[in-house]
């Protein structure tokens, strides 16, 4: 089965609304970030990673990390999906023409660098938290974070330090 | 200020639509289910892996009844020639190679270190006059390119003086690479593992 048509109830006081207001449109911008711009790519990942979160209920410890995880899995999952069927779009984001030179900028980077450097700069994660929402390691986030601002100084000017 | 920073933050200017991630979640999962998704590939390797074992096991049957005079099949392929170590690498073999990084670059381009055993790479950065304050980390890949997909190991950015650490697992025996990603055109080198004997 390839897709599972399952519905859940999205109001009430612990589904969707309290959950997008505490990380919607945050999580939105860093997976839209990760995708290089991708509106479609993010609004289905974000869309799926609530509808996993709200499933999961009770069992969840901790609702805000849980969905950042789930939304990078399926993202990267969705990226590399589209990487080997050759889907992904010259033109991304065509709403804001102001954000072209930027997107044009991340998608020389790499996701994990694209979504290291944004969670880090506009998020203000620390480094062990992006390590656990990228499931990766502190060392790993580094190099990702050290290579995404030697690139993006590179193509959009300023510096390249912490 | 107009910098990538700046830039970035721009990024904060968009806002999702709301209502279609309502919407969208109001119809329900359009994903593959995780768990099926996992178990679905596994059966079909499983299925390959079988096929081709009772394959492969048919023709050495063939072959060994075809050669009467033979006592045991051909030795098995030892593997592609890229991930073989040369028999004697061209530098020498060390328990704990220590890697000197003057400036940019790393006083070696070749390491020798024995497969299947836990070792330690250090690197010696920075400690000369004027070579002080630069950043240095160290990555082991199986690739020359050494993008993601191909990291083994690696250590946290460091500012030098200082010594870059480096505890590596066991490896097979093969030839892998090894740079600093801060300065990866300049500090770069090949690993070779070689078998204990």
């Amino acid at each position: 089965m390839l897709c599972k048509g399952v519905s859940v109830d999205v109001g009430g006081a612990t589904g969707f609304d309290e959950l997008y207001e505490e990380v919607g449109p945050r999580l939105w911008r860093s997976i839209l970030a990760f995708a290089g711009g991708r509106r479609d790519l993010t609004d289905d990942v974000v869309a799926e990673a609530f509808l996993r979160t709200l499933e999961s209920g009770n069992n969840v410890r901790d609702r805000r990390a849980y969905v950042y995880r789930v939304a990078f899995r399926l993202a990267a999952q969705e990226l590399a999906r589209a990487s080997d069927s050759s889907q992904i779009p010259e033109v991304a984001m065509q709403d804001d023409p102001g954000l072209t030179e930027l997107f044009d900028a991340l998608r020389s980077l790499s996701p994990c660098e694209r979504a290291a450097v944004y969670l880090r700069y506009q998020v203000d994660l620390p480094i062990g938290k992006i390590a656990d929402i990228l499931g990766s390691s502190a060392g790993a986030v580094r190099v990702h974070l050290f290579r995404g601002r030697r690139k993006l100084a590179a193509l959009l000017g300023g510096m390249n330090d912490e | 200020m107009n910098d990538w920073r700046h830039q970035l933050a721009e990024l904060d200017r968009t806002e999702p639509d709301r209502e279609a991630i309502r919407r969208r979640l109001e119809e329900g999962s359009r994903f593959p289910d995780p768990i099926e998704a996992r178990r679905e590939p596994r059966i079909a390797v499983i299925t390959v892996a079988t096929v081709i074992a009772i394959a492969a096991m048919a023709l050495l049957f063939v072959a060994f009844r075809n050669q009467p005079g033979a006592s045991s099949p051909a030795p098995a392929a030892t593997g592609p020639a890229s991930t073989m170590a040369p028999a004697a690498p061209p530098c020498p073999v060390t328990d704990s190679p220590l890697l000197g990084e003057a400036g940019v670059s790393f006083t070696t381009d070749c390491l020798a270190i024995v497969a299947h055993r836990p070792t330690t790479i250090t690197v010696k950065a920075g400690f000369e006059p004027g070579n002080d304050r630069l950043q240095h980390s160290l990555l082991v890949c199986s690739d020359k390119d050494c993008n993601e997909a191909s990291q083994i190991a690696g250590t946290d950015v460091t500012t030098s003086p200082a010594l870059v650490v480096l505890n590596l697992q066991g490896l097979e025996p093969g030839t892998y690479f090894f740079e600093d990603p801060v300065h990866p055109v300049t500090a770069n080198g090949t690993l070779y593992v070689v078998d204990e004997s």
